[in-house]
């Protein structure tokens, strides 16, 4: 008996877990005062899960091609008015996220995973530090990109990746829909 | 070996290969593989390190290169008895009151997903002049995890070019419904379908069908790969429907478009042996699942056209990195005792549920390693062997909206086989028994703090789905201050069982 209890001990210590949850389950989202319209039926909908939902396509309305409820349900939007050009900010992303580079280990960066088409997923990669300024030069393997951290490689140059305007540099808006399902791009306002 | 009989014999295991270039595109992702492991020789739940029987076309097809020439055939059962103990809720002011089909925000917004009276829930709603009766859904009535399968068992193993490369094949077959898959949510959106908790990682994914391929090639005495692949099915199915009167469904007409498409989802293996005793092994197996997109196009006669698209995702399996070792304690004439130890990664951070969507990142699931260590002894022509197992749950608590329910696993599973000669023909037999623990857990769910607001602040939590500013009508709808919810895992659940599991086989070798 002892000795069974010894091995179903070791095999306890063998056994791992990594990773697991990343946030908050009673963080509190802020609305804005002046969203309060957009957000509520955001919320009445499910709540922050509207935008795992939208951005898993679950309860997306195909054919009416609007998903901005959900998107209001992040609720942090100035105006609701801006949803249609600027994004919404506040998105939660699996696994990372690639658009503010959070969620991978100090060695890694996020990026947006490729294999992942239904539902927005972040992947963790190793920057492999070439210069991929240039278009054509970006690079993205298995394990590694050469794009910097908040970006991703589109058509063989390093894209900023965005939610919202507040996400892109100085003069630039959130507005490119042309990157991975489920991210934006930054590109000169118009 | 005279010329004509390894002729036939080379003929036929040329044959053999043909139809496993054929059958390779019947080849299906599956979860039961994992639950089982080999159960056609003594590879058992460390199939990917010790070589067994055909399994290994899917655990490490590099393992194909050292068993022999041979068609295998089985019968196993698995029975998975888990139990799923809903805590009973606190108080009426957590219910959804009765008349909120028409409820509203205070500005007027619709509530989104309105849910039904926790009354009619539970108790069904009698019929009226204008409406049908409405079926009791009561919490829990229809849950699941109290199945038992029969399955058949096919594999055979076929070597070529002077045996350095072998081709193999292995199927598990449920009997009767040939496979399920059932989608549910993991949330308060169930309570319009089942209202019931669900095993997230069992239930209907001990129903797949589980194909397996794969081809493992001798590079040196000492060394051999393998690769396999599996296919991930993608079926799309589009249903315009014509709604004459949204009174009477019963008269709505409807097309039907559907279509498949195939992806493979490779997995490779390794297995080296650099002395007599020693010998290593390494898998990876790339991410398995089973898509199903379904859209509803609505046209009304009033010209108005609308519709939703759904993905499902079923039997998903993630990433998975096996590494083993065996080492042969004792080598004595006709005896040999082996001991083995085999981890597996599993990248189930990745894990996408029936509808496919991802856990939320405050319950984001763990990656895991799963340990087992095992003795075989082979003495003569007599083969048996021990594994136990422990495999932690990928899925955190949930104390949150989510209802994921998982439990660390602990198992064993035994084993023996006997070869022998009939009819001048060598044949080998063997039964195996496997036996799981599902460790109990209970989680209770967070409190949802208040919101007079009426906005969700705290999506992870429990979802307030009558928040407290409704109203009806312009007057505010009584029951709806603080959280009410018809969560089926509100206040809390609890979780356990045991999966046994057993079979038989027989390989016949020309």
């Amino acid at each position: 008996v002892t000795a069974r209890f010894t091995l179903l001990g070791c095999l306890a210590l063998a056994a791992c877990r990594f990773g697991g949850p990343s946030g908050d389950p009673e963080a509190y989202v802020a609305f804005p005062v002046d969203g309060g319209e957009d957000a509520s039926a955001g919320a009445s909908s499910g709540g922050a899960q509207a935008t795992d939902d939208d951005s898993g396509g679950s309860n997306s309305e195909a054919s009416a091609g609007d998903d901005t409820n959900g998107d209001d349900a992040a609720g942090d939007d100035a105006v609701a008015g801006d949803d249609a050009a600027g994004g919404t900010c506040g998105r939660t992303i699996p696994v990372c996220d690639p658009v503010h580079n959070t969620g991978c280990n100090p060695f890694q960066q996020c990026d947006v995973d490729p294999s992942q088409m239904t539902t927005p997923t972040g992947l963790c990669l190793f920057y492999s530090g070439s210069d991929a300024s240039a278009p054509g030069a970006c690079m993205t393997t298995l394990i590694t990109e050469t794009c910097p951290a908040k970006s991703t490689c589109v058509s063989g140059a390093c894209r900023a990746l965005c939610f919202c305007d507040s996400d892109c540099p100085a003069s630039q808006c959130c507005s490119d829909t042309s990157g991975p399902p489920g991210f934006r791009l930054c590109r000169a306002c118009p | 070996m005279p010329t004509t009989d390894r002729r036939a014999k080379r003929g036929l295991a040329c044959a053999i290969a043909a139809v496993a270039s054929l059958a390779s595109f019947d080849a299906l992702a599956s979860p039961l593989f994992d639950l089982t492991g080999g159960t056609d020789g003594v590879g058992g739940l460390q199939a990917g390190t010790v070589p067994g029987g055909a399994s290994a076309a899917y655990f490490n097809p590099a393992l194909l290169v050292e068993l022999p020439f041979g068609l295998s055939f089985g019968v196993i059962s698995v029975s998975s008895q888990i139990g799923i103990t809903l805590d009973g809720r606190p108080s009426t002011s957590y219910a959804v009151p009765e008349g909120v089909a028409n409820a509203t925000h205070a500005n007027g917004t619709p509530l989104g997903n309105v849910p039904i009276p926790t009354s009619e829930l539970q108790n069904g709603k009698a019929a009226d002049a204008l409406n049908p009766a409405l079926a009791a859904r009561p919490r829990q009535g229809a849950g699941t995890g109290h199945e038992t399968t029969v399955y058949e068992t096919i594999g055979f193993v076929a070597k070529l070019l002077d045996d350095k490369l072998a081709l193999g094949f292995y199927g598990i077959i449920p009997d009767g419904n040939f496979t399920s898959l059932n989608a549910f949510y993991d949330d308060e959106r169930e309570q319009y379908f089942s209202n019931s908790l669900h095993p997230e990682l069992y239930s209907d994914r001990l129903t797949a069908l589980s194909l397996a391929f794969g081809a493992g090639y001798k590079l040196t005495d000492a060394l051999s790969v393998g690769f396999g692949a599996t296919l991930n099915l993608k079926a799309g199915v589009t249903a315009p429907t014509f709604v004459a009167n949204a009174g009477a469904l019963q008269n709505l007409l409807i097309d039907t478009n559907a279509s498949v498409n195939m992806s493979i989802a490779p997995n490779v293996g390794f297995s080296y042996k650099p002395s007599d005793r020693w010998r290593f092994s390494g898998t990876v197996h790339a991410p398995e699942k089973v898509e199903l997109g379904v859209t509803f196009t609505f046209l009304l006669p009033t010209g108005l056209q609308q519709g939703s698209t759904f993905p499902l995702v079923y039997d998903y399996m993630p990433w998975q990195i096996g590494a083993g070792a065996a080492y042969d304690l004792v080598r004595d004439g006709p005896e040999t005792l082996t001991v083995s130890g085999t981890a597996v990664y599993g990248k189930w951070s990745d894990y996408l549920d029936r509808h496919g969507e991802s856990p939320i990142a405050a319950y984001g699931w763990y990656d895991t390693v799963t340990p087992t260590v095992g003795l075989r002894n082979q003495y003569g022509s007599t083969g048996a062997f021990l594994d136990v197992q422990y495999k932690p749950s990928p899925v955190p608590l949930q104390t949150g909206r989510s209802d994921y329910v998982d439990n660390d696993r602990v198992g064993a599973d035994v084993g023996i086989d006997y070869a022998f000669r009939a009819a001048h023909t060598s044949m080998r037999v063997g039964a195996q028994f496997q036996g799981y623990w599902l460790v109990p857990r209970h989680q209770t769910k967070l409190p949802t703090p208040d919101s007079p607001d009426g906005l969700n602040h705290t999506p992870a939590l429990v979802v307030d789905e009558l928040p407290d500013d409704s109203q009806v009508a312009g007057e505010p709808l009584a029951g709806s201050a603080g959280l009410q919810t018809n969560n089926p895992g509100f206040p809390g659940f609890g979780s356990s069982g045991v999966i046994l599991g057993g079979g038989i086989y027989f390989t016949v070798t020309p």
